[in-house]
């Protein structure tokens, strides 16, 4: 006969731990409602199965904890890396390109290359009302040096942002290689705990997914799952960061083993770090080249706006990238002034220009560069005296060649030409009629892969519209970026999420039951009391 | 069903009032600065408003220019009818001196004003404009017209011959850019206008006082001697006679036209400063229009965005504290 009375003892007894274990889960779930990457437990109760035939009186076995489950939607969790990754990428290329458009302010307190640029063609105007005038003379010679203080401050910003982008990659790449080494550790503590046991290592996944999403805002990677519960990430080009338990570390170079003795200069005249993977481990003899395989994520973000350039290249105007595109623009303009100003304002070929003292004008007296200039003795600002100059740029070394107001050469030859000795009349403004109006004469404007043809404030308006749409763009992907990673984060939360009133409302059935299992005890109990009074 | 997680409830709430503090705080600066756009990505008008200021700035900077350019231009219309008083009442003395009862006494005491009468006219020639000779083209540092002699009588008035300057550039016009299409001529090399005034005006006194001219161009009247009296006293009155007709050339085919030619320009740069205006409002009409924020719109938006903030607030405020707890 059966026992029905052990039987009510037992199966409560099964109900008490059953329902405590399902407490402790929702405690642990309460516990961390807060924690970041934390998924749901939840445990999965059955009834109690035991051997051997009950015949027809089987009443039941009990309960019994069956497993207890990590509610994840790996679908969502990819989801989330992915918008992590735009994310990354569009948030530092808005910031960046937010502070480059500080230097190109459109109200009247910016000092901007616009309005210096206007205001030296203004003061060259009013010279040509009364071209001996030495304090209008003075003004042009000021307002000269304005408008190379604009460009050079403007050039030299936008070469600290690119300066700083690469410094950034640099750390970046740092918190990368701790993170997939983190990743590779946990992919072992995971394989290990569920190999063959059947369980789930929950918290050592939860760990790896906030890893990996971290991982995927400053990367755009691929994982692949495991059969042993192990993720292997890699990177577009199929290389493996992570591969089970071991990771690959990256590396930033200047030096790298595909580039030449003599690499692309940056804005700044450095070079461009290369973000490569050591197929040497690090003794930096077999890299291959990452910058412009890595398109997502923050480093992916800090390569397209610092620009890539190929190590054959040899001007920093060859990478690409916004900044690179704005400082082109800029540059463009101070080969205008040191070529096209400067052939200008030395009568270009046709008459010889001079100034109050007599002296005939050459070239590189109004604007210069510091350095050697004019190596190749052509008259002209090219190739050869920025290889000479050893610097990548004009903008950062233009300035101005005289200093003495008596030095501008307003005036026209009178003599007739060579091979008489000119003749500089002081009153005469031809020269500087010629030059006020170069404002609104076109010319093709060029550095780089950047060409224009325009007018210099064509140029700058052309530029201020490019800065601003880029800009406006940044700021656009970043808002929906942030938005679809705020859905994405929102739509696994919504799987995976703790809220507070479903445990607390599961808490309830479940203290409910654990107090009906209780009670049956007490039930149980009192049978056998009946029956021990009986007797 | 959807589940609302605490993480989710509070990710949104969260971004909910940050973004309409950003809002409000946008609202707040656009009506504080005055600009709806400071930088250029802040809208897509950047370049425009760019070349408006520019175009502004160039268009001041015009204006400036034409304020002393018209004051020079009136100040030699001045000149230029000073002269013309002159050389009108140098006709009035030769034609009274052409009068063949006159002696050659009185005629000479008549030379005297003549002489006077060119002198003040050289002084014209010569007059400065802000510390420049103005008819000195390019050698504006030289006075245009200096004085050298005739061979005959070496001394007194009759003697100096006032003649042009040969320094280099004196010959040139200056032009002056008053707007991104027009330019206005400043000056008119000082040969152009008096040489011929100058010389009417030494032939005529030299006639009077009794002497015949032989000038560096021109017809010589004589050899330049003295005239022999009385028989070359019909020659003398010819002479006067001559120089009068030189005077009548001088002044209507050189001032006249000079005159003419400064009144065409002064009402040019006034046409001119007129557009030059009509463009600057224009342009300011514009950039305003692309850049100013509209007080009524910005204060609109400032107040609508501190109702978004505010309701935020509450609805926040509201929804975190609910919890099921509260009922338990």
């Amino acid at each position: 006969m059966t026992n029905f009375a052990a039987k009510i003892l037992n199966n409560s007894v099964s109900a008490l731990s059953a329902q405590q274990a399902v407490i402790a889960t929702t405690a642990n779930n309460i516990a961390n409602v807060n924690t970041e990457g934390y998924s749901r437990r939840e445990v999965q109760l059955q009834t109690r199965v035991t051997r051997g035939s009950q015949g027809v009186l089987d009443v039941g076995n009990g309960v019994e904890v069956g497993r207890v489950r990590q509610i994840t939607d790996t679908f969502l969790e990819r989801l989330m890396r992915d918008a992590s990754s735009d994310e990354g990428y569009s948030t530092v290329r808005n910031e960046f390109l937010d502070r480059l458009q500080r230097s190109f302010g459109l109200t009247d307190t910016d000092s901007t290359i616009g309005s210096t640029m206007t205001n030296f063609f203004g003061s060259l105007n009013a010279l040509s009302a009364d071209p001996s005038n030495l304090n209008l003379r003075t003004n042009v010679l000021a307002r000269a040096d304005d408008l190379v203080q604009s460009i050079q401050n403007t050039f030299s910003q936008i070469a600290d942002l690119q300066t700083e982008a690469d410094q950034r990659i640099a750390s970046e790449i740092a918190d990368v290689n701790s993170i997939t080494e983190r990743i590779a550790i946990l992919n072992g503590l995971i394989s290990s705990r569920e190999a063959g046991s059947g369980s789930v290592a929950g918290d050592e996944r939860d760990q790896r997914n906030v890893l990996l999403q971290q991982l995927s805002s400053k990367l755009n990677i691929s994982t692949i799952d495991q059969a042993d519960g192990s993720i292997t990430i890699s990177l577009p080009n199929g290389l493996a960061l992570v591969n089970g338990s071991t990771s690959n570390d990256l590396y930033v170079t200047t030096s790298p083993s595909f580039g030449g003795a003599t690499l692309p200069p940056s804005l700044d005249g450095r070079v461009l770090s290369y973000v490569v993977y050591d197929y040497s481990g690090g003794a930096g003899t077999a890299e291959v080249d990452l910058s412009q395989q890595i398109t997502g994520g923050s480093i992916g973000g800090l390569l397209a706006i610092r620009g890539t350039t190929a190590t054959s290249n040899t001007s920093p105007f060859q990478a690409n990238g916004a900044l690179v595109e704005a400082a082109a623009r800029v540059e463009s303009l101070s080969r205008y002034l040191l070529t096209t100003f400067n052939s200008n304002y030395v009568g270009n070929g046709t008459v010889r220009t001079g100034d109050l003292n007599g002296t005939t004008s050459q070239p590189f007296d109004f604007f210069t560069f510091t350095g050697a200039t004019d190596v190749n003795t052509n008259g002209l600002a090219d190739a050869a005296d920025l290889a000479a100059s050893g610097n990548g740029n004009f903008s950062s070394i233009l300035t101005l060649g005289i200093r003495d107001p008596r030095r501008i050469a307003g005036s026209f030859d009178t003599s007739g030409g060579p091979p008489a000795a000119a003749v500089y009349a002081s009153g005469d403004n031809r020269n500087i009629r010629a030059l006020a109006g170069l404002q609104s004469t076109s010319v093709t404007f060029s550095s780089g892969s950047f060409s224009l043809s325009g007018t210099p404030q064509q140029l700058y308006s052309e530029l201020v519209s490019k800065v601003g749409n880029d800009k406006a763009r940044a700021q656009l992907d970043q808002t929906v970026a942030a938005n679809s990673l705020k859905a994405a984060l929102n739509r696994r939360d919504q799987v995976s999420g703790v809220s507070l009133d479903e445990e607390f409302t599961n808490l309830i059935k479940f203290q409910k039951a654990y107090q009906a299992a209780a009670r049956m005890i007490k039930v149980g109990q009192d049978l056998l009391d009946q029956i021990l009074q009986v007797l | 069903m959807t589940r609302i997680s605490q993480s989710e409830l509070s990710r949104n709430i969260t971004n909910d009032i940050l973004r309409n503090h950003v809002e409000f705080e946008r609202a707040g600066q656009q009506m504080s600065s005055g600009y709806k756009v400071q930088l250029p990505g802040d809208a897509d008008t950047g370049g425009q408003i760019s070349d408006f200021r520019s175009a502004i700035q160039r268009l001041d900077a015009y204006q400036t220019q034409i304020a002393p350019l018209s004051g020079a231009l009136a100040f030699q219309e001045s000149i230029i009818q000073q002269s013309t008083d002159i050389l009108t009442r140098a006709k009035e003395i030769g034609t009274q001196g052409a009068n063949g009862t006159l002696g050659p006494e009185a005629r000479e005491s008549l030379s005297r004003e003549v002489f006077q009468l060119r002198d003040q006219l050289v002084a014209l020639a010569n007059s400065t404009y802000q510390g420049r000779f103005i008819y000195s083209g390019a050698a504006s540092n030289t006075p245009p017209f200096s004085a050298t002699t005739y061979a005959t009588p070496s001394t007194g008035p009759e003697s100096q011959r006032f003649v042009f300057t040969t320094q280099p550039g004196a010959t040139i016009r200056n032009s002056v850019t008053v707007s991104d299409s027009q330019s206005i001529v400043a000056n008119t090399p000082g040969n152009q206008v008096f040489s011929n005034s100058i010389i009417a005006l030494e032939r005529l006194g030299r006639a009077l006082s009794g002497y015949s001219t032989n000038p560096a161009t021109g017809t010589p009247d004589g050899t330049g001697a003295a005239y022999n009296q009385p028989a070359q006293y019909p020659d003398q009155t010819r002479d006067i006679q001559n120089a009068i007709t030189l005077l009548n050339s001088a002044a209507n085919d050189d001032l006249l036209p000079e005159r003419t030619d400064i009144g065409a320009r002064i009402s040019r740069l006034e046409t001119t400063m007129t557009m030059l205006r009509a463009a600057k409002a224009g342009a300011e009409d514009s950039l305003s229009n692309l850049q100013n924020a509209d007080s009524v719109t910005a204060a609109t938006a400032l107040q609508q965005a501190q109702f978004a903030l505010q309701a935020s607030l509450q609805v926040s405020a509201k929804v975190l504290n609910m919890s099921i707890l509260d009922y338990l």
